[in-house]
């Protein structure tokens, strides 16, 4: 591997990351750091070249410093990958994906050839920050202009909060109580033995092709650990990690909560999100005992590709939780209004007795979006239950599908299910699809399904249309209140974004 | 991979098919055709979407033989099935052979027309060509391959237009045999012209041991401003194999309500695909399954709206007792620019015994804007509390029972609109319920 340069310090100076802790700041730092105008790539130094062998697989260990056992685990997952095919079953078409034209590390990248000011960069995206309500300083932020940080760092001191301060806080309160939550590559580093234990124990390196993929090749990502009987004072997310540089492409993400504990973790945000990978491939594992609790919260906005359809990303996602625990509960609340193939299943394996799994979810396309998510709820335990609320909302020529499978097995006694998954349709090219899958191997179980597909209805607007409200002020309302159900399960903050997140993503579908 | 099927004896029985028929030289090359997919293709495997809930495995391991014609059965022999509960004129094969003697067509009505497919392959071969040649073009099922490359003899039904028949005409299949592994491939054909009114019911039946594989293939075509009932009743014992496909094309203000009622098997399918082709049709599709013992039953529905103004409602019930299993999926397409389409989906399933597996995928796919759809699907047990009460009001367990399942699935045979095939229905339920469903 002679043409691998050697490898960096990646520690970051934690002063660097101080944001304000108002909600609309609440923008992800290392979207800024990450942001290159466009799908333009300058091959720095510090990135491997494209190809994916077992070389590049230990290399990266390598750089990284893991373990021996962490890169054999990479390696293992890497040679079930070879074996897999990748998935066809989901109702999304894309162009094949060429593996070794991938480039499997890339270092953070230097912001010094960001924009200079907001003049550089495209106005379409400043107007979008404008009707989101962010603040200038941030849209400097989040647009990747150089020397944003420093000036925000200003405004936030100027402002209620001291950011600093804030994120010291919170670091020491979390320390205080012994909650550990750091990047993964830390964890590997502080924590090997938790780590080991649960790292792959929900979702196997080898359960499906895109998870083993990123099980070979995992670039970071967070790893969050609440001890017994604590219960996570603050709402967790990737922003408040100090050194939360570069996730790339093929995030990790473990979450741990003991006996007793609870903790709420938000991942995403509102604001539009570039990055130059089109490929993701992340995992969630989240880990349950008995009467923990885990909300988890995403927001997901990343790019979606132009009007016609060219460009953005492809998001394969694998996500799980399990509910080891008796009396255990895993919330997933997500809004899904960005990329431009979305593949994502948030599951919850219900093996304590009495355990909970809920997901709520609200998935917008528009444009030549494809979405081809919902939900797995195994039911294992005796009088486990769950919930699943599903908002649909298709636009302009884009399909949108549910597809969830609730099963409930021999054992799940006194079991309980309920689905609803509406779909809302707005214009005449765009699809919406419903696929429940639902397998119930037990009497006392108790399962119910509904879904409805309908449009906007021609009264409802013509009455808000009487009361002076614009028509399309007026279908933003009505898909407001089409997902308030589901808005009501997110951190508050999170959930007046999402509105806004919404009416913006819907521009231009009116007509 | 799919399945690999015993190819030789599906070779050497159509061998000796061919030599035995006369067909004009389109079916045999059609036969060719579709005798070759299916050895090429085998049988889909689990893991195959539409195959997901059914195994075939034990289906595909049988040296399947052809069912010869009986001579003669005494009408005796048909004691217990019901035959003469409905009044109207009716139609029997035995081992997928016209059966003169049992057949009873004097109370047809003028303008009904009720003949075997084989006599009307004999006079007028190339007026069947189409109806027959349709079913191909529904794709590479391997079921309706092995159906076109076998079918000997079925049924010709033809509403005249404008002609109300008063009295429902019966299609009855006997399977009657004392050896194991013999097989039927029925044909049907069922044309509804316009503005003419009907019920047909469609029967399958088995007598005497062994273990039997029924595959059907019906066609019906619902012309403009027709009303046709068509009921399939499935009760085959549970040792036997079915798959019955019905394709139904329904043309501008046609009016088409199916109701399947099985009583299960050894395997037993049940597909139904309806295009509804011109604006206005709408359908009615009613299923109920009872399965006990190792039962399996996998219904399998698609709709196709593709034009705007029509209207479809499904709804499937299962009763699943023993060991049995019962799947649905139901899928419901809304195409491009069937605007104004309103369609309603909904499966229940009643699980009574602690191994009994109900599986449920209804499905909307909808590519229009303008549209009320919905689908509903519910797993559960009988009500305690409701079972209680009918106890204390005096009742045995057993009849407290059977009343609260007996109204579970009236919601089904309500839907039927003939009197006779109505009751008929409730009793065949109920006699299921007496003797073997726990």
């Amino acid at each position: 591997m002679s043409d691998m340069t050697e490898k960096t310090e990646q520690t970051l100076d934690p002063t660097a990351v101080d944001v304000a802790d108002e909600p609309n700041r609440e923008i992800k730092e290392h979207i800024a750091r990450d942001y290159e105008w466009g799908f333009v790539t300058d091959i720095e130094a510090e990135t491997f070249p494209p190809g994916l062998n077992e070389d590049v697989i230990r290399a990266l260990s390598a750089k990284k410093e893991e373990p021996e056992w962490l890169l054999e685990w990479r390696l293992q997952a890497y040679k079930s990958w070879l074996k897999m095919t990748e998935p066809t079953w989901a109702m999304v078409d894309y162009p094949k994906i060429d593996y070794q034209a991938i480039s499997y590390y890339s270092a953070p990248k230097s912001k010094a050839d960001g924009p200079k000011s907001l003049d550089e960069v495209d106005p379409e995206l400043l107007a979008t920050y404008e009707k989101l309500g962010i603040p200038l300083a941030e849209q400097k932020l989040l647009a990747g202009v150089v020397g944003a940080e420093e000036e925000l760092k200003g405004v936030a001191v100027d402002a209620v909060f001291d950011s600093v301060s804030v994120a010291t806080t919170y670091k020491e309160e979390l320390g205080k109580r012994g909650i550990i939550f750091c990047s993964f590559s830390e964890a590997v580093k502080e924590h090997p033995e938790l780590v080991k234990k649960y790292l792959g124990s929900v979702v196997p390196r080898n359960d499906n092709y895109f998870a083993a993929l990123n099980s070979a090749v995992f670039s970071d990502g967070s790893f969050v650990y609440i001890p017994k009987g604590v219960r996570c004072p603050m709402e967790l997310s990737t922003y408040f990690r100090i050194n939360s540089a570069d996730t790339g492409q093929f995030e990790r993400t473990l979450i741990v909560a003991e006996e007793g504990s609870y903790v709420s973790y938000l991942e995403g945000c509102t604001a539009p999100q570039r990055d130059e990978n089109q490929l993701h491939a992340a995992v969630v594992e989240l880990i349950a005992l008995d009467d923990a609790e885990i909300k988890y919260s995403t927001v997901q906005n990343w790019y979606p590709g132009d009007e016609n359809g060219v460009g953005g990303i492809y998001n394969f996602v694998t996500k799980r939780g399990a509910c080891r625990g008796a009396r255990s509960k895993i919330s997933w609340t997500q809004v899904e209004t960005g990329s431009a193939i979305t593949w994502k299943y948030p599951s919850c394996v219900l093996q304590g007795d009495d355990s909970i799994g809920e997901f709520y979810s609200v998935a917008l396309t528009n444009n030549h979006q494809q979405a081809d998510t919902g939900t797995k709820m195994i039911h294992i335990g005796k009088n486990t239950k769950s919930t699943i609320i599903s908002k649909g909302i298709s636009a302009g020529v884009s399909q949108n599908v549910y597809r969830g499978e609730v099963k409930m097995l021999k054992g799940a006694a006194s079991a309980r299910n309920y689905s609803q998954c509406d779909s809302l349709l707005l214009g005449d090219k765009c699809g919406a699809h419903t696929f429940p899958y639902v397998d119930v191997r037990n009497p006392s179980a108790r399962l119910e399904h509904e879904a409805t597909t309908s449009k906007i209805g021609e009264d409802q607007i013509f009455y808000l249309n009487q009361r002076g409200l614009s028509t399309e002020d007026a279908i933003n309302m009505i898909v407001n209140g089409f997902c308030k159900e589901v808005f009501r399960e997110l951190p508050m903050e999170f959930a007046v974004e999402a509105q806004k997140l919404l009416a913006v993503s819907l521009e231009g579908s009116v007509g | 991979m799919p399945i690999a099927t015993a190819p030789d004896t599906w070779l050497q029985s159509f061998g000796r098919l061919s030599e035995e028929r006369t067909d004009p030289a389109w079916l045999s090359e059609l036969r060719q055709q579709a005798m070759h997919s299916f050895i090429t293709h085998g049988l889909p495997t689990t893991r195959h979407e539409d195959w997901m809930y059914t195994n075939l495995q034990p289906l595909a391991a049988r040296n399947f033989q052809r069912a010869r014609a009986v001579t003669t059965p005494a009408p005796g022999t048909l004691e217990g099935h019901h035959l003469d509960a409905l009044s109207g004129p009716r139609i029997v094969f035995v081992n997928g052979h016209f059966d003169a003697q049992l057949t009873d067509l004097e109370a047809l009505p003028e303008g009904v027309a009720v003949a075997p497919l084989e006599q009307m392959l004999r006079e007028t071969p190339e007026r069947m060509r189409s109806h027959i040649e349709r079913l191909v073009e529904a794709g590479d099922h391997p079921f309706a391959n092995l159906n076109t490359a076998f079918f000997e003899d079925g049924v010709v039904i033809r509403i005249g237009e404008g002609i109300e028949a008063p009295q429902p005409i019966q299609v009855v299949f006997v399977m009657k045999s004392w050896q194991n592994d013999v097989v039927e491939h029925p044909r049907l054909i069922l044309l509804a012209e316009p503005n003419s009114r009907a019920t047909v019911v469609e029967r399958y039946e088995a007598q005497g041991p062994g273990d039997r594989f029924t595959n059907a293939a019906t066609r019906v075509d619902v012309r403009a401003g027709a009303r046709l009932e068509h009921i399939r009743l499935q009760r085959e014992g549970s040792s036997s194999f079915h798959v019955g496909m019905t394709h139904v094309r329904q043309a501008r203000d046609s009016s088409y309500e199916n109701v399947v009622v099985s009583l299960g098997g050894s395997v037993s399918r049940h597909e139904l695909e309806l295009d509804l082709v011109e604006p206005g049709a709408s359908c009615s599709l009613g299923g109920l399954y009872v399965l006990g013992g190792k039962e399996h039953v996998d219904n399998h529905t698609v709709v196709h709206h593709r034009v705007p103004h029509c209207t479809s409602e499904e709804l499937y019930k299962g009763i699943l007792g023993g060991r049995s299993r019962g799947a649905f999926t139901g899928r419901m397409v809304v195409h491009k620019d069937a605007q104004h389409t309103s369609s309603s989906q909904a499966n229940h399933n009643l699980l009574l015994s602690d191994d009994a597996v109900a599986d449920t995928r209804p499905q909307l796919e909808i590519y229009a804007d303008d549209v009320q759809c919905a689908h509903g699907a519910t797993i559960g047990q009988l009500d305690e509390e409701q079972a209680f009460y009918l106890r204390s009001r005096g009742l045995t367990p057993m009849a407290a029972r059977n009343l609260l399942i007996h109204g579970f699935a009236s919601e089904v045979l309500e839907t039927v609109r003939d009197d006779e095939v109505r009751t008929l229905l409730e009793r065949v339920l109920e006699s299921r319920l007496n003797v073997d469903v726990t």
